[in-house]
């Protein structure tokens, strides 16, 4: 267990500022989640966590002790690759045991870590196989034990999920959390999947373009996102922008052409330049009854509709120019079949206050 | 029908490139128990009598002697050296890196002989008189690319990962060397050694500029056997080597699997 500190940190290639000015601090025990899509910096911050990349500026702090200009041999930090990258000519025991024998540690006491610590991953019974004997799941757990049978100050984890197929991979999660937390270790784990990253994590940073945009708990970041990058990277892909009209308890807002509710809770001046995200699945659709708009709805034509099963998602466009997605579960609802829209209709689209966040 | 037509095609052809391929050995192999003075085809007789004859040739025993000295301690130098340099070719970073594989590689289509004579001249300009070293050098030159080649390409399969995994595990340098990098080569290193071992006892043309009269290797010998004489001696001698070449393959074959190495 180990406090993280990332103060600072900056990664140059050439002209490309792959990292810029990181800082991020994860506790004790603590679970952060570097979020973002494929080319944001965060792997590179992870290599520079693991001392496999030296930043440009900055420094990295393990319990307050600056291990900067460590290499990644002295850090004894626990690495889970992308790759897994287990070495193919040792069984499973000697894969874990590895770090133990690097670090001269007495073969009775290693092959008693090693046991212990394939119980943890539930491999006990596959200790003597070959990597390519095992499943993609076993694999990786291999590689989780590895780097956690050297007791770590931290564990951290470059998508290890990524190769695995949506059932296998969720599997893996839950049982990533039950080891993290049951050994209490602090960890640091890179995706671009935002369910992954809400699902395991205490802290997420979403990082854009070598930047942190936002740091804090699941549901700060998926709840109130800071910016639209983040919004849109959690799923709020309707951003509406407009202004803010003061007025009768909560105020209203004015955007594409109407006045809509305001999120509660928002107390701005009147004429503020704001910009309003929506979940899709948050927007209720409903046939337009006739021309014009109705209160605290947009009015819009139904431009695409596809169905998936549960759910239909559509595409409304909107008079002002924009369009909005909408997501609708589809089949019973309260003993009501739910309608399907069909492309060319004019719909109304309209969401609880409470529904839309202030960006 | 047409199917049964072309396997039978295809049976054929590989019938016939095997035959084409193995024909002049199976040839050798049957005058070499010829009973006449020279070499004929079926022969008229059997004997192993050019076997003995073969083998009271001083000159092909000193050969013999002088090109498995020669093949192993030019295999045993080579080899190293070419792990160091695909090493080090693998890991640079450098702009010249190209350039510098390119050099290394350069004696695989350079011809034997102006390896030879660039040999000759060069070696005699350090004053390196000794026809042992000078062929021994030579051999060396002439072998390393293939060491080099073989190990760069298991080099390039090998996941960038593995060595990072062993250096966040703690592993230095020599050990991520030791315990992870040189088990996965292995292949390719013994590759490149046999395939040293066989090119350097094979060699003519570089040997011919570099041997002398007391140090003569076994292709030459026979080279200048043939000169003067036609008997079926050759073929036996010929044949040993066949034995000789089939029982290392076979051996290898059990060992490690030579597909295996071959493929690396």
């Amino acid at each position: 267990m180990a406090h993280l500190q990332l103060d600072g940190i900056g990664r140059r290639y050439g002209h490309f500022q792959a990292v810029d000015s990181v800082s991020i601090e994860a506790g004790p025990g603590e679970f952060l989640t570097l979020l973002g899509p494929s080319g944001c910096g965060k792997t590179t911050t992870l290599r520079i966590v693991a001392g496999l990349v030296e930043p440009s500026t900055g420094r990295v702090l393990l319990d307050g002790r600056d291990v900067t200009r460590l290499g990644a041999a002295q850090r004894g930090i626990g690495m889970v690759f992308q790759s897994l990258a287990l070495f193919p000519h040792m069984t499973v025991a000697q894969n874990v045991a590895f770090g133990l024998r690097m670090r001269r540690v007495a073969a009775g006491e290693a092959a008693g870590r090693v046991r212990r610590m394939l119980e943890v991953v539930r491999l006990g019974h596959l200790a003597e196989r070959y990597p390519s004997q095992l499943s993609g799941g076993q694999q990786q757990r291999v590689a989780l034990a590895r780097a956690l049978v050297i007791e770590p100050s931290i564990l951290i984890l470059d998508e290890p999920f990524g190769a695995l197929d949506r059932k296998l991979r969720e599997a893996m999660q839950v049982e990533l959390r039950r080891i993290t937390r049951e050994l209490g270790i602090t960890s640091l784990f890179v995706t671009h999947d935002q369910e992954e990253a809400l699902l395991l994590s205490d802290l997420i940073a979403v990082m854009n373009g070598g930047r942190i945009e936002q740091c804090g708990t699941p549901r700060e970041v998926f709840e109130r996102p800071a910016t639209p990058f983040v919004a849109d990277f959690m799923g709020v892909t309707n951003i509406l922008e407009g202004r803010f009209v003061a007025g009768n308890e909560a105020g209203r807002i004015a955007a594409a052409g109407a006045l809509l509710p305001a999120p509660p809770g928002c107390a701005l001046p009147d004429g503020a330049p704001v910009r309003l995200g929506i979940r899709p699945e948050r927007i209720a659709l409903r046939p337009a009854a006739g021309p014009g708009p109705a209160e605290g709805a947009l009015a819009g034509e139904v431009v695409e509709a596809i169905y998936h099963g549960s759910n239909s998602s559509y595409r409304i466009a909107l008079p002002s120019g924009g369009t909005l997605t909408a997501v609708r579960p589809n089949g019973q609802e309260e003993g009501q079949e739910a309608p399907l829209f069909a492309v060319g209709q004019p719909v109304l689209a309209a969401w609880e206050a409470g529904a839309a966040t202030l960006i | 029908m047409i199917r049964m037509l072309q396997r039978g095609a295809f049976r054929a052809l590989v019938g016939a490139t095997y035959l084409f391929l193995l024909a002049p050995l199976a040839c050798v192999v049957l005058v070499s128990f010829n009973g006449e003075a020279v070499q004929s085809f079926p022969p008229a007789s059997w004997s192993l009598r050019w076997y003995a004859h073969a083998w009271a040739q001083e000159s092909f025993r000193g050969g013999l002697l002088v090109s498995t000295l020669l093949a192993c301690g030019a295999a045993l130098i080579a080899t190293p050296l070419a792990v160091a340099a695909a090493l080090g070719l693998h890991r640079s970073r450098w702009r010249g890196r190209p350039a510098l594989e390119a050099l290394l590689l350069a004696p695989l289509v350079v011809p034997g002989i102006v390896i030879g004579i660039s040999l000759l001249i060069a070696l005699a300009a350090l004053d390196v008189r000794e026809a042992p070293l000078r062929l021994l050098i030579g051999h060396t030159v002439a072998i390393l690319p293939y060491g080099v080649r073989t190990v760069l390409a298991s080099l390039a399969r090998l996941d960038p990962a593995l060595d990072e995994a062993a250096e966040t595990l703690g592993a230095g340098g020599w050990a991520r060397f030791r315990h992870v990098t040189l088990p996965l080569i292995r292949p390719g290193i013994l590759a490149g050694l046999v395939f040293g071992l066989i090119l350097s006892f094979d060699d003519v043309s570089v040997s011919l500029f570099l041997a002398d009269a007391r140090t003569n290797t076994l292709p030459l010998a026979i080279m200048s056997y043939l000169e003067y004489s036609f008997d079926p001696s050759v073929a036996a001698i010929s044949s040993m080597l066949i034995a000789v070449t089939l029982g290392l393959a076979v051996l290898l074959e059990r060992g490690f699997g030579l597909k295996r190495l071959l493929a690396g």
